[in-house]
């Protein structure tokens, strides 16, 4: 649609409410304790609001929070360094999702998407620290984090789902 | 007593479960199919490559390096202070026999583990696990 390439005052305000909505998630990720052996394992809820953003506006506002959370939650709360690994696996699980959402027609659920996001994000990242610390014995656990993170994938999956069925029923969008 | 969120909200969210597309079952058995394969495949090369070594010393001096490996092998270490008889099998080692009055050794059991020791104090015996490339390193800086 034509009213979808134009950046209206509504749909920047709704930029913004998912890019708020996406840090105060990943603030609060930080406070859940996951009970698994395998170190930097995250269930990733503040994938919620990038994949519900996508769902219902599109692609590129997608795009424009994924990033903003990638940068500000690295900023805000952890380490400078934690951007070399986050940043392009923000940007490869982006258009994993992407793809999986606006180019494979009717196949996919959101359910799919966050999953093939969710392992995407997993091996770009892990890929890039084994390059950076040049120990590749760290490809071992990569197996045992995509298994898991199917399971966080499908739970993230439903959560946006549900929260765009809540969206389009209350008409906020 | 009335429980509103079983009949409400939570049978709203079970129906949505259900309707999971072919696809996305078909992705998630994949992935999972493929992620442990992967992880059997990698368990089973670790095992392989890694090789660890079991050194024999006697009086702090060596006098035997072993390899730990598959088939079973008995290695006879006959010094001034008694006799073991080491027993490797199944990439672990074990003392089978001894000749020193207490068979602490014999009672230990197997060992397989880098940095795991058998000691047998009257035949002055010490049997440690050292993996390949700690060797390299102590030839390195030698």
């Amino acid at each position: 649609m034509e009213y979808q390439d134009k950046i209206t005052t509504k749909k920047l305000l709704h930029i913004a409410l998912f890019s708020s909505i996406a840090l105060v998630l990943s603030y609060l990720e930080r406070f859940i304790f996951l009970p698994l052996p395998i170190p930097g394992l995250k269930l990733g809820i503040a994938n919620i609001a990038v994949l519900s953003c996508m769902i219902t506006i599109d692609f590129k506002s997608a795009a424009v929070v994924a990033i903003i959370k990638s940068l500000l939650s690295v900023f805000l709360f952890s380490k400078g360094s934690a951007l070399l690994y986050s940043l392009p696996a923000t940007i490869v699980s982006l258009f994993v999702m992407g793809f999986i959402i606006f180019k494979t027609g009717d196949r996919f659920s959101e359910v799919g998407a966050s999953v093939l996001g969710s392992v995407s994000f997993n091996m770009t990242q892990i890929i890039i620290a084994a390059n950076i610390i040049r120990d590749f014995s760290l490809l071992y656990i990569l197996p045992y984090m995509n298994i898991l993170s199917v399971f966080t994938g499908v739970f993230i999956g439903y959560a946006s789902k549900f929260l765009k069925e809540a969206i389009y029923k209350r008409g906020i969008l | 007593m009335k429980c509103s969120l079983i009949n409400g909200k939570l049978l709203d969210v079970l129906r949505g479960i259900e309707d999971m597309k072919k696809w996305d079952m078909l992705i998630i058995f994949f992935v999972i199919l493929f992620n442990v394969f992967l992880a059997i495949s990698f368990a089973t090369n670790v095992n392989k490559t890694s090789n660890k070594k079991a050194i024999v010393r006697v009086d702090g001096n060596p006098v035997e390096e072993i390899l730990l490996q598959e088939d079973e092998k008995v290695y006879n270490i006959e010094t001034e202070y008694g006799k073991n008889v080491l027993l490797v099998i199944d990439r672990t080692i074990r003392v089978i026999e001894a000749s020193c009055p207490d068979k602490l050794d014999v009672k230990q059991g197997p060992i397989s583990k880098v940095g795991e020791r058998i000691i047998c104090l009257p035949n002055h015996l010490v049997i440690e696990i050292i993996s390949d490339e700690e060797v390299e390193l102590d030839g390195i800086s030698r």
